[in-house]
C-alpha cells in the first residue's frame, strides 16, 4: 500500500485530488490530508484515511508538525499545494529532514523557486523557448499600462491592471511581478506528461467566468500550438504527472505567452474531467506505475459550468 | 443479425463501482465512522449481500447501518454521484458493431428519469438505443419481464441476479457481465450460465 499526503485539503485542489484518487484506489492507496481547519470544516476529510491539522505554512512550527506527520506515517509521496508548503519542504529536504524513501512528483527544489518567485518561473520558461510576457523590474521602464501580480500568488487572487501613473513614490513593489499586459482570451491548460515516454496530454480551458480567483464557466478545446508549449515547460520542469498553466496572447504579436505555471493540478482541472480527461487520476496510476492512458479518454470540445454541491456532517 | 437486444445500465455497459463505493465512504464519515474496507464491502455485495448487510458485516451497528442504506438509496441517484460513473472499455465498440443491424434498447430500474437521460447523454450512449425504458420498483424482475416479452427480445444482457429472474420463463437468452454489481461466482450460483464476450452476441 502506499501512503500519500496531500496538503491545503480544504481547498478545491485539494478536493479533487482526494475524491479522483479514492475512488480509483479505494483501499490501496492510504490518503493522508492536513489543513489548518478542523476536520468538520474540509469536504475532502469526508473521503480520506487520515486527517491532520497543522499550523498556518507561515508559522514557525509548520516545518516541525508537517514533518512529523511525514515521518510517523511513513509517507510515500506527498502533494503540496499551497506554495508556502512547497518552500518549507523543499528547505526542509535540503537540511536532510525528510525522509529520503519519501517522494514528490517533480524536483522539489526547482518546484519552490517557480512556486514563490514568479521571475524565476519566466526565466526558465525562457531558457525552454517557452513565451513568456516582457518583465519590468524598475520604474522608468515601465509602459504606461501593464499587469500586476503577487510573486507567490495563488489562482487570480490580487492579480490586475494597473497605470504607471498610479505608482507611488515611482518605486516597485518587490512582493509583485510587474509585466506585459495581454489580450484575452486567457486560457488554463490542463497538463499530464510522463517523461520516461516524452508523452503529453492536455485538455484547455478559456475561462468565461471566474470567482474568487477559481473557473466557474469555461470553453473546453484542443490547440495543438499549446500542445508544443506543455510539452516544453514538461520537459524543462522535469514533472511527473499533472501540471498546469495559464496564457494569454501578446497585444503585438497575437502568439500565445505564458502568464502563469503551477506544478500541480488546478481547482479548474475538474472541469477537464468533466470533458473526459483525469488527470488527477492519470497523475496516481503513473506514480503507481499502472495504466494511466485509461483515464485521457478522448479530446472534447464544448462548455462546462459549475455548481456546488452540498456535503453534510452530522454534529 | 436482426436482432432485439436489450441492455441493463449500472455495471453491465457503465461503471458502478466508484460512485457506491465514495457515496458510502460520504455517509460513514458523516456519521462519524471511518470505513476503510472499500474494497471488503464491494466485494460483500458482489457476493450477493445488499448494502445494509455488508455494514453489519463490516461491524457497524445496527442503527447506524439502517440510516446509512436509507441515505444511500435516497442519494445514490443524485447527480454528483453519477459524475463517478464511466462507461466501461470496449461498450462503445460493442455498440457500434450492434448498432446497425440489431435493435437495441436500455432496459434500466433508475428512478431519476431527469438524471437517467441527462446522464446517457453525457456519457455519449443515448443515440444507441432504440428505446430507454426507466421500469418501476415495485417489482423489477416482473417490469423487466414485462418489456422484454413485449419487444420480442432475443437477448438480455446484465449484471444483477433480478436481470436473469426477468428472462426466466421467456425465450429470452441472459448474458451475464461479471465486471458489475454482481460476480460470476454468484450469478452462476443463481442460475446464469451465459456470460458476456464479444462473440456470444455477434454469432448468434
Amino acid at each position: 500500500m502506499k501512503k500519500i499526503l496531500i496538503t491545503g485539503a480544504g481547498t478545491g485542489t485539494g478536493f479533487s485530488y482526494v475524491t479522483h484518487i479514492k475512488k480509483n484506489w479505494p483501499t490501496n492507496v492510504e490518503i493522508h490530508i492536513c489543513d489548518v481547519n478542523y476536520p468538520q470544516y474540509i469536504t475532502s476529510s469526508l473521503f480520506t484515511d487520515c486527517f491532520h491539522k497543522i499550523p498556518y505554512a507561515n508559522d514557525i512550527e509548520y516545518t516541525d508538525r508537517i514533518l512529523e506527520i511525514i515521518n510517523k506515517n511513513n509517507i510515500d509521496l506527498i502533494i503540496p499545494l499551497l506554495n508556502i508548503e512547497i518552500l518549507k519542504l523543499s528547505i526542509a529536504k535540503a537540511q536532510g529532514l525528510l525522509r529520503s524513501s519519501t517522494n514528490f512528483l517533480y524536483p522539489i527544489d526547482i518546484a519552490a523557486k517557480i512556486a514563490n518567485n514568479k521571475k524565476y518561473a519566466t526565466e526558465i520558461m525562457r531558457t525552454a523557448n517557452v513565451p513568456s510576457p516582457d518583465i519590468w523590474t524598475n520604474y522608468d521602464s515601465l509602459p504606461d499600462v501593464f499587469f500586476r501580480k503577487p510573486q507567490d500568488g495563488f489562482g487570480s487572487i490580487n492579480a490586475k491592471t494597473l497605470y504607471k501613473k498610479d505608482i507611488e513614490h515611482r518605486q516597485l513593489d518587490d512582493g509583485y511581478i510587474y509585466q506585459e499586459l495581454l489580450s484575452g482570451p486567457e486560457v488554463t491548460i490542463d497538463c499530464f506528461y510522463d517523461p520516461d515516454l516524452d508523452f503529453i496530454s492536455t485538455t484547455c480551458r478559456e475561462r468565461l467566468e471566474i470567482k474568487n480567483g477559481v473557473c466557474t464557466k469555461a470553453k473546453v478545446f484542443k490547440d495543438i500550438s499549446l500542445d508544443n508549449i506543455a510539452l516544453n515547460i514538461a520537459r524543462v520542469i522535469k514533472i511527473k504527472g499533472g501540471f498546469c498553466f495559464q496564457v494569454m496572447k501578446s497585444q503585438q504579436s497575437n502568439e500565445w505567452k505564458v502568464i502563469d505555471l503551477n506544478m500541480r493540478l488546478g481547482a479548474g482541472t475538474a472541469m477537464s474531467y468533466a470533458a473526459g480527461k483525469d488527470y488527477f487520476a492519470a497523475t496516481m496510476a503513473l506514480y503507481l506505475k499502472e495504466d494511466y492512458m485509461k483515464f485521457l479518454g478522448t479530446d472534447k470540445v464544448g462548455i462546462v459550468t459549475r455548481q456546488y454541491t452540498e456535503f453534510f456532517i452530522n454534529e | 443479425m436482426n436482432k432485439n437486444i436489450a441492455f441493463d445500465l449500472d455495471g453491465t455497459l457503465i461503471t458502478c463501482k466508484s460512485k457506491q463505493v465514495m457515496l458510502l465512504k460520504y455517509l460513514a464519515s458523516s456519521n462519524h465512522i471511518c470505513i476503510t474496507e472499500l474494497d471488503l464491502f464491494w466485494e460483500l455485495k458482489r457476493d450477493g449481500c445488499s448494502t445494509l448487510r455488508a455494514l453489519q458485516v463490516l461491524g457497524i451497528n445496527e442503527s447506524i447501518s439502517k440510516k446509512i442504506s436509507r441515505d444511500w438509496i435516497n442519494e445514490i441517484e443524485d447527480w454528483y454521484w453519477l459524475t463517478y460513473d464511466t462507461v466501461y472499455e470496449g461498450v462503445f465498440n460493442m455498440l457500434d458493431s450492434l448498432k446497425p443491424s440489431n435493435k437495441l434498447y436500455l432496459l434500466t430500474a433508475r428512478r431519476n428519469k431527469k438524471n437517467l437521460y441527462r446522464q446517457l447523454d453525457q456519457l455519449g450512449l443515448m443515440n444507441y438505443f432504440d428505446d430507454v425504458i426507466p421500469v418501476e420498483h415495485n417489482n423489477v424482475a416482473l417490469n423487466k419481464k414485462d418489456f422484454l416479452v413485449k419487444a420480442s427480445c432475443d437477448f438480455f444482457v446484465g449484471d444483477t441476479e433480478t436481470d436473469y429472474q426477468a428472462t426466466l420463463g421467456t425465450s429470452v437468452k441472459f448474458i451475464g457481465c461479471t465486471n458489475g454489481q454482481r460476480s460470476k461466482i454468484f450469478l452462476s450460483r443463481k442460475g446464469v450460465e451465459h456470460f458476456y464476450n464479444d462473440k456470444i452476441i455477434s454469432g448468434e
